[in-house]
């Protein structure tokens, strides 16, 4: 009686062992680009010496992907980097149109970029990513009044290949919100000439 | 009348007093107060729930508040967030004999209440 005692231990127990792995999330290889450039002619010339500095303590961190069930509930999924995205796509636009603080400076603007939404959400095989960022140009030392404000959102569409590579649609989303936030600023004449002066 | 009959009989009763009950409990504009532009949404929306038996005079599951354990489940289940904004509590009830004779179920009943929002983080001032 003992051994089958033990086979039916095992058999009780056998369903509750399980294996969990904890897979690393990638990003491509090459990050995929969806917009011509970040330089903008005019900021180049009259901003291009100005140190300027990030702040991202208001960027969600990760987006998790929610799926969406047929019988019409949601159920979430892995979560994918926002803030990253973000941070390297700003280190290239500052790259492009100002300039990265010295060790041995202070900033004369800071680029504040804070999240409204970042909805990532799959239905079958499409995703859908719908961010909203709301992007400041400060003075780091006065910052109650703003050079600039305003919030900035999109929806993007993409095509679930990996689930733990970060989609496409996630890059196009943030590189079209920055895109539109130089333009903007590129052809506002009079900001661009009071950040000029900031030029040490 | 032999045993059998008698426990078809009673299984019969008992199968047609059986029943689910739901419920819409309250709908708060946010779990947490968080002010206008001050927060990321993180999803669309998310649910929560919390199963309790009450037995007699015992209640079985999560002991407390079975809303803030559903809503303490919703917030787990996305990364990153902290407060529901636009929560609904409904509660969902499977009772075997429902009576108001008496103060407390003669068979389990079990409830499950669900949390269901929008997650999101809120920002640093």
């Amino acid at each position: 009686m003992t051994i089958w005692r033990i086979i039916c231990l095992a058999g009780a127990l056998a369903p509750l062992c399980g294996c969990h792995s904890v897979s690393e999330l990638r990003q491509p290889a090459n990050v995929p680009v969806f917009v011509d450039s970040y330089d903008s002619p005019v900021l180049v010339k009259k901003t291009g010496n100005v140190p300027c500095i990030l702040n991202l303590i208001n960027c969600a961190e990760k987006a998790t992907l929610v799926v969406n069930k047929l019988s019409g509930s949601t159920e979430p999924g892995p979560a994918f980097p926002v803030e990253a995205v973000v941070r390297e796509e700003c280190a290239i636009l500052i790259n492009s149109n100002f300039r990265q603080v010295n060790a041995a400076e202070h900033a004369k603007i800071e680029l504040k970029v804070e999240s409204r939404k970042v909805i990532l959400s799959r239905d079958g095989d499409d995703l859908s990513f719908s961010l909203s960022l709301a992007i400041m140009l400060l003075n780091p030392h006065h910052q109650d009044k703003p050079y600039f404000n305003n919030v900035y959102e999109v929806k993007t569409i993409g095509t679930m290949m990996d689930e733990n590579t970060v989609p496409n649609c996630v890059y196009e989303a943030v590189q079209r919100v920055l895109a539109n936030f130089i333009n903007e600023i590129s052809a506002n004449e009079y900001l661009v000439a009071r950040l000029s002066e900031l030029a040490p | 009348m032999n045993k059998l009959t008698r426990t078809s009989v009673l299984l019969t009763t008992l199968l047609f007093a059986a029943g689910c009950l739901s419920s819409a409990s309250s709908f708060v504009s946010s779990s947490s107060p968080i002010s206008q532009g001050r927060y990321t949404e993180l999803a669309a929306e998310v649910s929560g729930t919390c199963t309790q038996v009450q037995w007699l005079f015992f209640t079985f599951g999560a002991a407390g508040s079975p809303q803030r354990h559903a809503l303490s489940d919703a917030i787990g289940r996305i990364s990153g967030a902290d407060a529901l904004t636009a929560m609904a509590v409904d509660v969902e009830q499977f009772t075997f004999l429902s009576t108001t004779l008496l103060p407390f179920p003669i068979l389990p009943v079990f409830t499950r209440t669900r949390v269901t929002g929008t997650p999101v983080k809120l920002n640093a001032q």
